[in-house]
């Protein structure tokens, strides 16, 4: 419970430094969970999950003013994906960012940890 | 194990990263793009326009308050007509902001700018052409008191308010795509984009197709082939001959080809040659409403979005038009007021010359000789940019007192063009819009100066008028001119304009109605001076005269079923000739294989191209195979490895109609077939066996559904970007080669605005026309109106006087611009 409720606030995080910032605040709000939770199991896990739901309310958020799926559709047919995949690839780009980047951070401190 | 998965997580972080901040080939930064809430998922929040809107627009004397209505057609109500361009300007950036911005970039040579060097080409095109060079010329010579800058200004002043309150989330779809954001627009803009549509409608190049067919055949027989009178009268200018008239005295044979022919023989493709329209009216004797009808359909490339925008402008006392503006045009182009209604055609007259220029050095030129004397050439350096701002080319160009040089067959060769000189057609066709009659319009139009067009006209007073537009000069000598002239003296330049009381004219003649689809549009019987050559065949005009005559009571109705007729001229001329040539054959027992079966399949066609038709697909293969086998002196012998047929140039139907009656002629005669002498009407069996042939591997047996006209032939309507899943492909519509609403070659050339105006007490209008107001390919008014189109179906459109007149139900959508500090 009280991890689904981590990943929930994380998730926020990322939708709004999204917003607020650009994509390229996924990758940094990524390494930064990576540091602070290194030491919790799988923060690279949780951080991609986060980055995806993030980016998923974003969506639904966008949705509400917009046909999105019309969308989806349209500019996946221009990078000759069906709309589903742009989609998927939206959302796995932003999980894929926020996990490495959190398994780069945190597998760096671990290892540093058993160096020292 | 630890440490391997770190590695791992480091190379995957940096992958994305790379490909989140940079392009991979043609693939944009992802990172941007993907965005969801700033990238380009955020185009679909304005798929839809707001209910309500206000903004600020720089310039504006007045709030001018706008409503679209329920087909999103934006009706501006201002206070005065720079206001009414103001916002005209604000509302098609609204819907369009990505095509106004590529218009106006492509005719400048500036589209490296976007694309980069894969742009370079066609940049180098247009400034080579010196497209840009004359708008700004142009530009910079306006008074600037005149209605034509003013406007400009105003509308400059109209798009860039809406650039500047742009942020991210509102950017169209492209410029996520490109990574790029648009550029600031300029008055010249305008220009630029009227150049371009000189470009398109009046762009030849007469002189080296005759040219290469002389190479080929000689010098009359090029003439006879490419003729500077068609074969077929039927005028625009009503005349008292009988028409259509048709030219049936023998061609002269080809002479023996040159051993060693010029290169020239080998130049470029002809590019497809499709740019046509039709316009026509009636008088209220014809009319079964009594009133004038007028239609317009130009045929322009079919883009999505598309070429027009439709709008409707009121500005109390000043003007009240409705119809279609270009996007980049403060005013409407094509359309109708309360009083009068007009629209425009090519009248394809020959605007263009080419010069062969003497220069002091070819590799670096200083200097041209005229008269015997070395005259300074103008130089300008043309710097193509690339996506970051860096110079990725560079051009000297070079003008002599004619216009720009261009270098072809090792020629220097300069050019002459009517479009390059000053077009007057924003003032023009502005004030044409507030015109009250016929002849105010027609006296308006009188500074229009380029491209040529024929424009038809009618008013509520019941008058029709049809006349000839723009500048068409005049040459020395016999004043041909389709032929490259010597440069080297003044005596080859023009010696004036065709004077407008010369030029085609009709005004309420007595036939009841007035009509042009880009036929030769005088008959040389009643004026003989050169207008230009190779005209296009009359097909067009020869079946749009036949149903005006035929019908003495034309309703507006009737005059929107004329749109896309599926009748044939063409095929009404050509198909009992193929008949007759059968029967000849079998009687003499010479058919050959197959041909009494194709025969058998023709005769059952009704020479209609509807889209269920089954049998207009054999015509059409009879035909090309036609053209083959009779012009096949004009392919030159092939060299080295490029072995491929390519006729040197294709004559107009026309003149394969007139060659037709002579069946013993030498161009029937085959080269290839050195043992036999064939005659015409072994070529039309050949012909008709062989389509069968074709047709029959192609598409299956004639019983099946494989040659019904839908399955074979399309119109492509693409995006700006040629971006597949952007644009309506593969759609089928009634029509084929010719006819009204002509469906030929790749289907990319169409019917690109509809109108049937009925000038009544209070004018109606229907229109359509192939896409949707939106440019936003998420929007559903980005192609809301190509179903319609396709069925050739109109919409009625919706002319209130003032902003209480349009029906509330019928408002989708309000915008008010208040003057901005």
């Amino acid at each position: 419970m009280r991890a689904s409720l981590r990943v929930g606030m994380l998730a926020l995080a990322f939708a709004l430094a999204t917003a607020v910032f650009g994509w390229w605040a996924v990758p940094l709000l990524g390494a930064v969970w990576g540091g602070v939770a290194a030491s919790t199991s799988r923060p690279a896990v949780a951080a991609g999950t986060a980055a995806g739901l993030g980016w998923i309310l974003l969506l639904a958020l966008t949705a509400l003013q917009g046909p999105v799926w019309v969308l989806a559709q349209k500019a996946g047919g221009v990078l000759a994906l069906p709309g589903w995949l742009f989609a998927v690839l939206t959302v796995g780009f932003a999980a894929a960012l926020a996990g490495s980047a959190a398994a780069a951070v945190s597998g760096a401190r671990r290892a540093r940890k058993l160096l020292s | 194990m630890t440490q391997l998965r770190t590695i791992a997580a480091g190379v995957v972080l940096a992958t994305l990263l790379f490909v989140g901040f940079r392009p991979v080939g043609q693939l944009p930064a992802l990172g941007r793009l993907l965005d969801p809430w700033s990238g380009v998922w955020s185009v679909a929040t304005t798929a839809h326009l707001p209910r309500y809107a206000e903004a600020n627009v720089t310039g504006l004397g007045d709030s001018v308050l706008v409503l679209y209505d329920d087909r999103a057609v934006p009706h501006v109500f201002a206070a005065s007509t720079e206001d009414a361009a103001r916002a005209l300007g604000y509302v098609v950036a609204r819907d369009r902001l990505f095509q106004l911005d590529l218009q106006a970039r492509a005719p400048a040579g500036r589209l490296t700018e976007l694309f980069g060097a894969r742009a370079l080409p066609l940049d180098r095109e247009m400034r080579r052409l010196g497209l840009p060079q004359s708008a700004e010329r142009e530009f910079a010579e306006l008074d600037p008191e005149s209605e034509a800058y003013r406007m400009m200004v105003a509308y400059g002043e109209g798009v860039n308010a809406w650039i500047e309150g742009l942020g991210r989330r509102g950017l169209p779809l492209e410029y996520h795509l490109l990574a790029e954001r648009p550029a600031r627009w300029e008055p010249v803009n305008t220009l630029y984009l009227l150049r371009r549509m000189g470009h398109m409608l009046a762009h030849s190049s007469d002189e080296f197709r005759r040219e290469r067919v002389a190479a080929l055949v000689g010098e009359a027989a090029a003439d006879a082939l490419l003729p500077a009178v068609s074969p077929i009268q039927e005028p625009v200018q009503p005349g008292a001959g009988d028409y259509p008239r048709i030219d049936s005295t023998p061609l002269p044979p080809p002479a023996a080809p040159a051993s060693n022919p010029s290169p020239v023989v080998r130049g470029p493709r002809e590019r497809e040659r499709a740019h046509a329209s039709n316009n026509w009216a009636v008088a209220p004797a014809k009319s079964a409403t009594g009133r004038a009808l007028l239609e317009g359909d130009p045929h322009l490339e079919l883009t999505l979005p598309s070429i027009w925008y439709e709008a409707h402008i009121v500005v109390p006392d000043a003007m009240d038009a409705y119809g279609v503006t270009f996007t980049g045009s403060p005013a409407i182009i094509i359309g109708f007021n309360r009083d009068v209604a007009w629209s425009f055609t090519t009248n394809t007259a020959d605007v263009l010359d080419y010069y062969e220029e003497e220069l002091d050095d070819p590799e670096r030129p200083a200097r041209y000789r005229l008269d015997g004397e070395w005259r300074p050439l103008e130089a300008r350096v043309e710097q193509y940019l690339g996506e970051r701002g860096e110079v990725i080319a560079a051009d000297t160009l070079y003008y002599t007192h004619r216009g720009p040089i261009e270098w072809r067959d090792g020629r220097a060769l300069s050019l002459r063009w009517t479009v390059l000189e000053d077009q007057g057609t924003i003032d023009a066709v502005y004030r044409a819009t507030t015109a009250r009659s016929v002849d105010e319009w027609l006296g308006t139009m009188e500074d229009y100066l380029a491209p040529s067009q024929t424009a038809v006209v009618g008013d509520r007073a019941g008058n029709i008028a049809i006349r000839s537009l723009g500048r068409i000069p005049i040459r020395p000598g016999d004043g041909r001119g389709d032929r490259v002239f010597d440069g080297t003296t003044s005596a080859s330049d023009w010696v004036g304009w065709w004077p407008l009381e010369r030029q085609p004219f009709g005004r309420n003649p007595t036939q009841g109605y007035v009509a042009s689809a880009n036929q030769q549009p005088i008959d040389p019987a009643e004026d003989d001076g050169y207008l230009g050559v190779h005209w296009f065949p009359p097909w067009r005009a020869m079946r749009i005269n036949r149903l005006l005559r035929e019908h003495q009571s034309v309703t507006p109705r009737e005059m929107q079923l004329f749109q896309t007729d599926p009748g044939s001229a063409r095929a009404d001329l050509f198909v009992p000739w193929f008949l007759a040539a059968s029967r000849r054959l079998t009687q003499a027992g010479r058919d050959p294989e197959g041909l009494v079966a194709a025969a058998a399949l023709l005769a059952e066609w009704d020479r209609r191209y509807t889209r269920e038709n089954v049998r207009a697909v054999l015509f059409e293969l009879a035909m090309d195979e036609l053209e083959d086998r009779t012009w096949d002196e004009l392919v030159p012998p092939p060299e080295g490895d490029d072995s491929a047929a390519r006729r040197a140039a294709t004559p107009m139907e026309s003149v394969l109609y007139r060659l037709l009656h002579e069946g013993n002629s030498a161009w029937w005669d085959v080269r290839a077939t050195a043992e036999t002498v064939e005659d015409r009407d072994q070529i039309l069996g050949q012909s008709l066996a062989a389509a069968l042939r074709r047709a029959t591997d192609q598409f299956g047996d004639p019983a099946g559904d494989g040659w019904r006209w839908e399955r074979i032939r399309h119109a492509n309507i693409y995006h700006l970007l040629r971006l597949r899943s952007l644009s309506a492909l593969g759609l089928p519509v009634q029509g084929g080669p010719w006819t009204l609403s002509p469906s030929s070659g790749r289907g990319v050339w169409g019917a690109s605005w509809r109108q049937v105006v009925e000038l009544g007490p209070e004018v109606t209008a229907q229109v359509i026309y192939p896409g949707g107001q939106s440019g936003n390919p998420v929007s559903p008014r980005y192609d809301d109106r190509i179903a319609k189109w396709q069925a050739g179906q109109l919409d009625s459109a919706l002319v209130p006087a003032t902003p209480q007149d349009l029906p509330s139900l019928s408002v989708t959508a309000t915008l008010v611009l208040r003057p901005g500090r």
